[in-house]
């Protein structure tokens, strides 16, 4: 991103998904700062690159957008997967985490639209209805995927054996009684 | 007959003889654990103090055998219809020996039945007492094998309950009076059990809590199969020579080992009657390194669904139990095959040189903490 011989498109996607992972990852000011400080900068640079028209730009900006925070997504699952095993606790507050990355993201997709209205009239019209309404249709997906796949992950996973410990014989024999009547 | 049983605990179950029902009319209650093997069963009615060497309970041949047509009277003990246990292999020359269990699953519910009952004997032979029993049984044990079991304990005993061998197993390892202490290692922290039997080789991962179903693996190559393959081999070798399976399982459990072949083990087995020495090294070693090369193999399949944050100690605390686990070598040779493989320092060990009971031992355990309620009355 700051090599000035990057493709300005790829520089944007960068910029976004860099922001984009420092969320997941928990950094929320590093997402911000880059969110405030370098994606605006960056949707400039392209929008200056490219001869699309202004609607174009903007079918591209939100596709753009979308296939980040599609990575992102999937970046999240990959997590996800791999904290299937972790002990409920942590997969709990993994999952909270996810659903607060989808919050974030419309949040994100907010930022972003405020941040594309500083760009030129002539680069790109103010459509903002429409622009809004498109990523807030895409936070929805993404929370609703969120959500299908923090239950893949607890059917993967159930942690913690049958979650009795070796001092609980008590309740373990009601375990083995109760999955013998069922 | 019941020499060698340990002295039931004096507060439940070893009252004066003549005291053996309470003021009110009812018998008092016997606990047992009792690990019922496809080829030894073990039957524990105390558990030891904490810390003791000695272990407890009594290993018994889980075998039925039954007089062949016409044996002369006065041949078999007592003239008995049926021997059980070590008396049935003592006298195998004139029964038919039948193993009431197969991959440690019931098969023939009448001899379950009557092994049992020889059990009830051994343990109360008056029948003073209510004897409620703890059995374990195979992790994968279906309905219809707890049914048979059930059909067979009936009459045998007065309540059961059937736990899954692996939660028993870890269980019975433990120590709890060394728990708090911060020296003792408790080997259901984070552990992989590899239990070797004679039927099934039982896997198990154990992280603090009693195991689900996917922490279980079971495939059937155990003892058994070291036999099999023991005995093909001796005859590949020798075809002249007829060894029943009974001394083929002699000389695996003399001199059985994994690793690189050896030779020197010279073993006399019959030939026409005559005495003749034949060297069995290599097939031995050849029939253990073949249980080696399965126990290795599901081991790498457990370790690939365990938890990644949980599998590097994991790998540190590889457990074999079971008959199989006195295999020379097997510990070395297993923790060397992980290491090849390109696992990180793994660590395997014998859970004890002396093959302890765990199964039956952690079965007594449960059926001391068991509530009244939870006991399935027969």
């Amino acid at each position: 991103m700051s090599t000035p011989h990057v493709n300005p498109l790829d520089a944007l996607k960068g910029g976004f998904r860099k922001a984009c992972v420092k969320r997941l990852v928990g950094d929320e000011s590093g997402a911000v700062e880059v969110l405030r400080d370098e994606i605006p900068k960056l949707v400039v640079a392209w929008a200056k690159s490219t001869s699309l028209e202004a609607a174009e730009k903007k079918a591209k900006l939100k596709e753009l957008f979308d296939d980040e925070s599609s990575r992102a997504e999937e970046l999240a699952v990959a997590f996800d997967l791999f904290a299937g095993r972790f002990e409920t606790r942590v997969a709990t507050i993994v999952r909270d985490e996810l659903s607060k990355v989808a919050g974030r993201l419309e949040a994100l997709t907010g930022k972003l639209d405020e941040a594309s209205r500083q760009i030129p009239a002539e680069v790109v019209s103010s459509d903002d209805g429409d622009s809004n309404e498109a990523q807030f249709d895409s936070a929805e997906e993404n929370r609703e995927t969120d959500s299908e796949d923090s239950v893949e992950a607890d059917e993967l996973d159930p942690p913690r054996g049958i979650g009795l410990r070796f001092d609980e014989i008590e309740q373990m024999i009601d375990e083995v009684l109760e999955t013998d009547d069922s | 007959m019941t020499d060698n049983i340990d002295e039931p605990e004096a507060e439940e179950v070893n009252p004066p003889s003549d005291t053996s029902s309470s003021a009110d009319g009812k018998k008092r209650k016997m606990y047992v654990g009792l690990d019922l093997g496809t080829l030894l069963s073990c039957v524990v009615t105390k558990l030891t103090k904490p810390g003791s060497d000695d272990v407890p309970g009594e290993l018994i041949p889980t075998v039925v055998g039954y007089p062949e047509d016409g044996i002369l009277a006065g041949i078999l003990p007592g003239n008995s219809s049926m021997l059980h246990g070590e008396e049935a292999m003592a006298n195998q020359l004139h029964l038919r020996l039948v193993h009431p269990l197969s991959d440690g699953v019931v098969q023939d519910v009448d001899a379950t039945k009557s092994f049992l009952n020889y059990l009830r004997e051994k343990i109360d032979p008056e029948r003073k007492r209510e004897v409620l029993c703890v059995v374990g049984i195979p992790a994968e044990a279906d309905t219809e094998a707890k049914e048979n079991l059930k059909k067979a304990a009936t009459g045998a005993f007065d309540g059961v309950l059937f736990i899954p061998e692996p939660f028993l197993a870890a269980l019975g390892m433990r120590d709890e009076e060394q728990v708090g202490n911060p020296d003792y290692k408790d080997p259901v922290s984070n552990s992989l059990f590899v239990d070797i039997g004679a039927g099934t080789t039982d896997f198990c991962i154990v992280q603090g809590y009693f195991p689900k179903p996917e922490d279980l693996m079971s495939i059937p190559f155990a003892g058994n199969e070291v036999d099999v393959i023991l005995d093909q081999a001796i005859r590949e070798a020798y075809p002249e020579v007829e060894v029943p399976l009974s001394m083929i399982r002699d000389f695996k459990e003399s001199y059985s080992y994994v690793g690189e072949s050896e030779s020197g083990v010279r073993v006399k087995v019959p030939v026409e009657g005559k005495p003749r020495k034949i060297e069995v090294g290599k097939q031995v070693g050849g029939a253990c390194n073949q249980l080696l090369e399965e126990v290795f193999e599901t081991i790498k399949k457990v370790i690939a669904v365990a938890s990644p944050e949980s599998v590097f100690s994991l790998l540190q605390n590889i457990v074999l139990t079971g008959g199989g686990s006195r295999i020379r070598n097997i510990d070395q040779e297993l923790q060397r095959l992980l290491l090849d493989e390109g696992y990180e320092d793994p660590e395997v060990r014998i859970s004890a040189r002396e093959v302890k009971p765990f199964v039956a031992i952690g079965a007594m355990k449960v059926a001391k903490a068991a509530r009244e309620d939870q006991w399935v009355r027969l």
